[in-house]
């Protein structure tokens, strides 16, 4: 699990974006699993998933036909959808809203929704923008353990966050933005040496210029 | 300033102020072609409606009358079509807008909230009808020599409180049918509104009826019976659109003391109901509001569900499947959507049926009028083929909203996005207008040349009026818009309008090249015209393969260039 941290603005979503296709860049290529997202779309999307930082979904679908929607969009046979949507609803805990519409739900369901539609097709890398925000204790805990799971049997994460403990708790290696530049990438002792902790040394690599 | 009465709009042409400077030079450029082109159609339409005025009047005798036969006629229509489109329009602006909230959680009156809401819905439901009702009033004046100031007095007084009038009709059943949905239920009142539209098509086809032959046993022919029907007056005196033509009529005999009652009548009409309508607002709108907000919708059903998917999903491959059944779910429960597809199928039915009545009355076997009717049904079908194309083509891609990003981070290309919306738009509605070619034709008894042109011309005109609708929704997206009638009141669906409408005339301009080389020939004064039909193929070809590409060609660079 990759972890991507900055201050407010540095460029975190946007570079989330440039990997996902959703934006195009200047210059410069982004390539998962050998394939551009650019010239290339498809095969690499096919095996990415994507959670963006705000949870917009069609407010007038239920969370299960959003997940039948993403399944389809992905070329998912009728069996491996109708499998894997009743196994995403209750590993996000969420079987008793799976036919209700999704403009009643709040913040922190839609978010598992959006997060389950990541995972529909079992893809090999999952972008991640801001996974915990609006999520109940208990939400942050059972996304933590989705994702936990999902590097142990070989997926990647790429998550940025603002929040430097999950950063801590979850993340095998993190890299530092700041300007839409990389500032610093390694493991998080490689990051913090020299500081006090991660937090120290994020403040420090990020910390503003005087003017 | 004080905030009332219009609580938020000052605010609003301000960003509105503010959003242009902070504006691109290409996005002013945009904005400023869209406003040449929407006063160059306004002039358009100032020179076509003199024309057509111009024509009536040149015909000897029933001319001027069968003109203030017209006149009615055309703002009852208009009138009508915008009560609905208030109507419609009002769920998203004066309900389900974002802004409401904020309003409410401010220390401002119910009644202030309301009255900008509805002040915004007026804007967006009728600034078409002022588009295309001022040039009618100046090329009615033109025509006529009424004096330019007598005009002026016309639109302000008379034009002014008809479209005020009609929002504020549109808006009242809009609260009354939420309160009393409030009241009792959803399913009744759904049964309720359908009986009312029954009970109006009815009402409008008996109306016509009364307008097409006068009562009596007068043993002359139905034309005779149908012209001497057109120097009465309106059957409708107590309707605003009526009093708006006869305001017209007067002026033209120069009857001042009328003109003053019937403009004062319409005028007075507007603030009366205006200031009853935010009466009742102050008491009615925030319950109705708060009852629209704790809505919550019906459960579905999984097994439906399910059955649902697998049963389409054996018709069509994955992922225009998934794409197809979320759009259609989507329009199903978007009620401004149905709500308004439904009352144009009405309007159509209303159309139909007139035609089948008119021509069990009027002898059509003369090749001169049954070439004419022929025509203008084709035009007609083609102006509904526009009005579908800027109403439910154009907002299509726009209605993906803030949850574009699924299709885009999805392995779905452009075109597979562009491939589904077109088949879903062209499926509907190409059924809807080759149905009611067929039932004209039909109707007509239309050699089978004149049967294949117009069912050939009608599919191409679907064809490209979809791709059109297509590539200008993509061209000029709105993502943070909801409604789809908001959408297609945006620059990018004027514009659309604006060419579907040139493009249905030049179709219907070039079809009739051959088809009046064909009416010579079937009165034997002419060889039949092979050169001009290949030369209409021809043109048809090419018109509509322009029409068609390059919309949707800009549409994809657009997209596929766009941050999401």
């Amino acid at each position: 699990m990759f972890g991507f941290l900055g201050r407010n603005g540095a460029g975190k979503t946007t570079a989330m974006k440039l990997a996902t296709g959703l934006t195009r860049p200047t210059e410069g290529k982004v390539k998962i699993v050998g394939n551009d997202v650019q010239q290339d779309p498809i095969p690499a999307k096919r095996l990415m998933g994507f959670v963006p930082d705000s949870p917009y979904i069609y407010e007038s679908l239920t969370g299960r036909e959003f997940l039948f929607y993403c399944a389809g969009l992905y070329r998912m046979s009728t069996y491996d959808t109708i499998r894997r949507v009743n196994h995403l609803f209750n590993k996000f805990d969420m079987d008793e809203w799976a036919d209700k519409r999704a403009g009643e739900y709040s913040h922190g369901m839609k978010q598992r929704l959006v997060m389950a539609s990541a995972f529909i097709h079992s893809p090999d890398v999952v972008f991640i923008d801001e996974p915990m925000v609006g999520l109940d204790p208990s939400g942050v805990k059972l996304v933590k353990d989705v994702l936990v799971e999902f590097c142990q049997g070989g997926g990647t994460v790429f998550m940025s966050t603002h929040t430097l403990s999950n950063a801590e708790e979850l993340c095998d290696r993190i890299g530092i933005i700041k300007k839409g530049k990389l500032v610093a990438t390694g493991t998080i002792e490689e990051i913090s040496s020299g500081s006090t902790s991660l937090e120290d040394a994020f403040l420090e690599l990020t910390k503003k210029t005087s003017i | 300033m004080s905030e009332f009465p219009l609580t938020g709009m000052g605010w609003k042409l301000r960003i509105l102020w503010g959003s242009f400077a902070l504006d691109t030079l290409r996005m002013r450029i945009g904005k400023a072609v869209s406003l040449i082109v929407i006063i160059g159609f306004g002039i358009g339409a100032t020179f076509f409606f003199r024309i057509i005025f111009e024509k009536l009047l040149s015909i000897q005798d029933i001319g001027e009358p069968l003109m203030w036969k017209v006149i009615p006629i055309t703002w009852f229509t208009l009138f009508a079509m915008l009560v609905v489109s208030n109507l419609i329009t009002g769920i998203a602006t004066i309900y389900r807008s974002e802004e409401i909230p904020f309003l409410f959680a401010r220390p401002v009156s119910h009644r202030r909230v309301f009255l900008s809401r509805f002040m915004d819905n007026l804007t967006y439901s009728s600034w078409s009808l002022a588009v295309m009702g001022v040039p009618l009033i100046i090329a009615w004046g033109w025509v006529m020599d009424i004096p330019v100031f007598m005009t002026t007095i016309l639109i302000i007084f008379g034009l002014g409180p008809l479209i005020l009038i009609s929002a504020e009709i549109g808006v009242t059943i809009l609260i009354m049918l939420v309160f009393l949905i409030r009241l009792t239920s959803a399913r009744l009142v759904t049964i309720m509104m359908t009986l009312i539209l029954v009970g109006s098509i009815i009402f409008v086809i008996n109306e016509r009826r009364q307008g097409l032959i006068v009562e009596g046993k007068i043993r002359t022919s139905a034309a005779e019976q149908y012209i001497s029907t057109l120097s009465q007056e309106s059957k409708s005196p107590l309707t605003p659109p009526s009093w708006l033509a006869t305001a017209m009529r007067e002026t033209r005999k120069g009857n001042n003391s009328r003109i003053l009652f019937l403009l004062t009548l319409l005028t007075l009409t507007s603030i009366v109901w205006l200031r009853w309508l935010v009466v009742l607002s102050s008491r009615v709108y925030y319950p109705s509001w708060a009852a629209f907000e704790d809505f919550t919708g019906r459960k579905s059903h999984y097994q439906s569900q399910k059955s649902a998917y697998r049963f389409t999903r054996k018709i069509l491959p994955n992922p225009l499947n998934a794409m197809l059944l979320k759009d259609v779910l989507m329009f199903v429960r978007n009620p401004s959507q149905w709500g308004q597809f439904l009352i144009l199928v009405a309007f159509l039915m209303v159309y139909l049926l007139n035609l089948i009545y008119v021509s069990s009355r009027f002898n059509f076997d003369n090749p001169h009028w049954k070439i004419l009717v022929l025509f203008l049904n084709f035009a007609f079908t083609g102006f509904i083929l526009a009005t579908l194309a800027v109403r439910f083509v154009f907002p299509l891609i726009s209605l993906e909203g803030h949850g574009f990003w699924v299709v885009r981070g999805a392995p779905v290309s452009v075109n597979m996005l562009f491939w589904e919306k077109f088949f879903l738009a062209f499926v509907i509605f190409m059924g809807l207008c080759e149905i009611i070619v067929w039932i004209t034709n039909q109707v007509l008894n239309v050699t089978q040349a004149m049967m294949i042109l117009t069912t050939v011309g009608t599919f191409l005109m679907g064809v490209a009026l979809t791709g059109l609708g297509i590539g200008m929704g993509a061209l000029f997206p709105d993502f943070k818009e909801e409604s789809p009638m908001r959408i297609a009141s945006t620059p990018g669906g004027v514009l659309t309008v604006v060419i579907s409408l040139l493009y249905v005339a030049i179709m219907v301009a070039i079809l009739g090249w051959p088809a009046s080389g064909y009416f010579i020939y079937l009165l034997g004064h002419g060889p039949f015209p092979a050169g001009r039909a290949l030369g209409a193929v021809v043109m048809v070809a090419g018109v509509n393969a322009l029409i068609l590409l390059i919309p949707l060609r800009l549409g994809r660079q657009s997209i596929q260039e766009r941050d999401v």
